[in-house]
């Protein structure tokens, strides 16, 4: 990152008229899909915040509203696969659900990006003059302009001779170099947030690492918060600073890295963290596996989600659905026996 | 390199080598005058021959007062004479060379049938982007409107549009380009609904642009290269539709040297002059295969999975 330490210095501004008041805070959001065999809810009430420059994972398996969660907080559900039917998005305090079009195009790309799983661009325009193309929508940039920006930023996301490859055609690049491209079209505005949705999942595992650190190097050149969705615990210890744990459309669990990988108190994030292979286990052992398929969320089960796949559960479980309780310093469970118990025993 | 690349640090060479062989389908989709469309193009032997007809006919259309040895109206020849050096397709009943007339016949037919064709695609791209981008209600109401037509056999409904003008060739077209579009209206309307849904058009949307602009700029131009193919296949169609419609006296009137209003001429001199019937419908054979095949080719260059 050679012409990032140059120029860019960190731009974590915090003015008076926003400081401790979190950059995003969701409120009880909840989002349906229509389906032909009914209503799917993909986000059933989640709630968290992000700080300005903070770095949030949210992790889960497929299919338990992650990806819906993302695309919920920009106004993407699609209109004819469903709606978000509640809650409140606060950007900076401005409710993004109920705000004018108009104003969420302004927000969308400016001040929170957002880069997928597929690192797909349009086949048929240039890289740069999609970047470009980005920058213009938001600033009042001529054509050449915003090329040398766009270029600039491919440089900054370790394109090689990034001039001439800004010529380019998306097939001409690799998938990793790709992935490098969308992110440099997310950063170039600087927004405030980047959401990141599995941005390593479609990529090389030597890929995967680049990608990674080419986003925390970004966001430390410009100091933006990242939201990280991902299935892959992982890839989240050295990258986040707090994880969330979604379930069947809902929050279990929250907590800072550190203490989530210590003392997980759901015994879903139990053994989400077993599945991960470890270098120092003894290699006779079969990867320890959570059985069973995630619920369906048209008719999910009454009481807790996960009481079907749980090893520990009790009738209670089954009955009540458990609240979202302090368990630890900012550490959140919903779990009937999150207090003291020890999942890791049986 | 021995290591996994740290921070930022450019690609290894090695994964810039990598490239060239990771071209996927995307790159079917890139603008046509970098690929090399027309090298691959001519590597097929039938599109070969279509290339090379559709040159010809372009050729006589735009060259015809140079290369014509006679004016096409002029009556300066006997009635019926066989091909000849003077005439070397002969004369029709009032004398007029018949090689002249399918020469700026040529003009008629193939201008006729390009400015149909650009109408429809015109027309069908606008009509099936917009409502396959909008869905919804514009969506619902428009489709139906395309159903109702495409109910309807095409030439037939074209026939009772002409009929409603004074017959020539201004209203045989317009005739034509009004019922011809639904049926790519359609097509062009899929072709945008698959592209919609693919993640750099909601990446665009993330980053904040205008439908308007993602309309522009992203889809309609990832829908380019099927629209061309059937812009040409379609031109063989209309060329046959015009002469059809012509040869029924719905369109080209005498004597204007159109090739179906000229094989309507000599359909009465059939045993006697059969040269009147056989070199116009050479002609219209020969347009028709030369964009039907060029065509055909131009799908197999531009198709994703070749």
């Amino acid at each position: 990152m050679r012409q990032t330490t140059s120029q860019a210095q960190p731009t974590v501004t915090v003015d008076a008229s926003t400081a401790g008041r979190p950059l995003l805070e969701v409120r009880d959001l909840r989002t349906e899909y229509r389906s032909p065999s009914g209503i799917v809810r993909a986000v059933d009430g989640v709630s968290f915040t992000i700080n300005p420059g903070e770095v949030l994972a949210v992790v889960g398996e497929s299919g338990c509203g992650k990806t819906a969660t993302a695309l919920s907080i920009l106004g993407l559900i699609p209109r004819h696969a469903g709606q978000v039917v509640g809650g409140q998005v606060l950007f900076e305090g401005e409710d993004l659900l109920s705000v004018r079009a108009e104003r969420l195009r302004q927000i969308r790309g400016d001040r929170i990006a957002m880069i997928f799983q597929e690192p797909t661009l349009d086949p048929v325009r240039r890289i740069g003059d999609q970047i470009s193309e980005v920058l213009r929508a938001h600033r009042a940039l001529s054509h050449h302009d915003a090329w040398n920006q766009a270029v600039e930023f491919l440089g900054l996301v370790g394109i090689p001779r990034a001039a001439e490859r800004a010529r380019d055609y998306p097939h001409q690049f690799s998938g990793g170099m790709r992935q490098r491209a969308l992110i440099a079209m997310a950063v170039a505005l600087r927004p405030d947030l980047l959401i990141a949705d599995e941005p390593t999942t479609a990529l090389d595992v030597t890929i995967q690492a680049q990608i990674l650190e080419l986003l925390l190097e970004v966001r430390r050149s410009l100091g933006m918060a990242i939201l990280l969705i991902t299935h892959d615990l992982g890839i989240v210890a050295g990258f986040a600073e707090r994880v969330m744990v979604m379930y069947g459309g809902r929050k279990v669990e929250e907590a800072p890295v550190r203490s989530l990988y210590r003392q997980p108190k759901h015994p879903y994030t139990w053994g989400l963290l077993g599945c991960t292979t470890r270098l120092d286990g003894n290699r006779r052992d079969r990867l320890p596996q959570i059985t069973g398929a995630p619920p369906s969320l048209i008719s999910p089960p009454t009481g807790c989600r996960f009481a079907p796949r749980c090893p520990h559960a009790q009738e209670l479980c089954r009955a009540s659905y458990p609240a979202l309780l302090e368990v630890g310093d900012r550490h959140r469970a919903a779990c009937h026996f999150a207090e003291g118990e020890e999942w890791g025993s049986s | 390199m021995t290591d996994i690349q740290l921070i930022g640090s450019p690609m290894a060479p090695e994964a810039e080598e990598v490239v060239p062989a990771l071209v996927g389908a995307e790159r079917v989709l890139q603008p046509l005058a970098r690929r090399g469309v027309f090298r691959r193009l001519m590597r097929d032997w039938t599109a070969r021959i279509g290339f090379v007809l559709v040159v010809l006919l372009v050729l006589a259309a735009v060259l015809a007062p140079l290369l014509a040895p006679h004016e096409p109206l002029a009556l300066d020849g006997g009635s019926f004479e066989s091909p000849s050096w003077s005439h070397p397709f002969g004369t029709d009943r009032l004398g007029r060379d018949l090689f002249s007339r399918i020469l700026f016949g040529a003009r008629l037919s193939l201008g006729t049938a390009f400015f149909a064709s650009l109408l429809i695609t015109f027309a069908a791209v606008f009509v099936g982007s917009v409502t396959g981008f909008l869905g919804g209600a514009v969506d619902s109401v428009v489709m139906r409107v395309v159903d109702t037509i495409l109910a309807f056999p095409s030439l037939l409904l074209a026939i009772v549009v002409a009929g409603l003008f004074k017959p020539s060739l201004w209203s045989l077209m317009l005739a034509l380009a009004s019922v011809w579009w639904v049926g790519y209206a359609r097509i062009v309307r899929g072709l945008v609904l698959a592209v919609r849904e693919r993640q750099f058009v909601t990446a665009a949307r993330v980053a904040g642009g205008r439908s308007s602009r993602i309309l522009i700029r992203h889809i309609l131009p990832n829908v380019l290269p099927p629209v061309i193919v059937l812009a040409t296949l379609e031109m063989g169609t209309l060329i046959l539709a015009i002469s059809a419609l012509s040869f029924l006296g719905l369109g080209a009137q005498p004597p204007t040297p159109e090739w179906g209003a000229m094989l309507n001429e000599g359909k009465n001199h059939f045993f006697s002059a059969p040269h009147l019937m056989l070199f116009p419908g050479l002609a219209i054979s020969a347009a028709v295969l030369g964009f039907n095949l060029l065509g055909d080719g131009l799908r197999d260059v531009l198709d994703p999975k070749s």
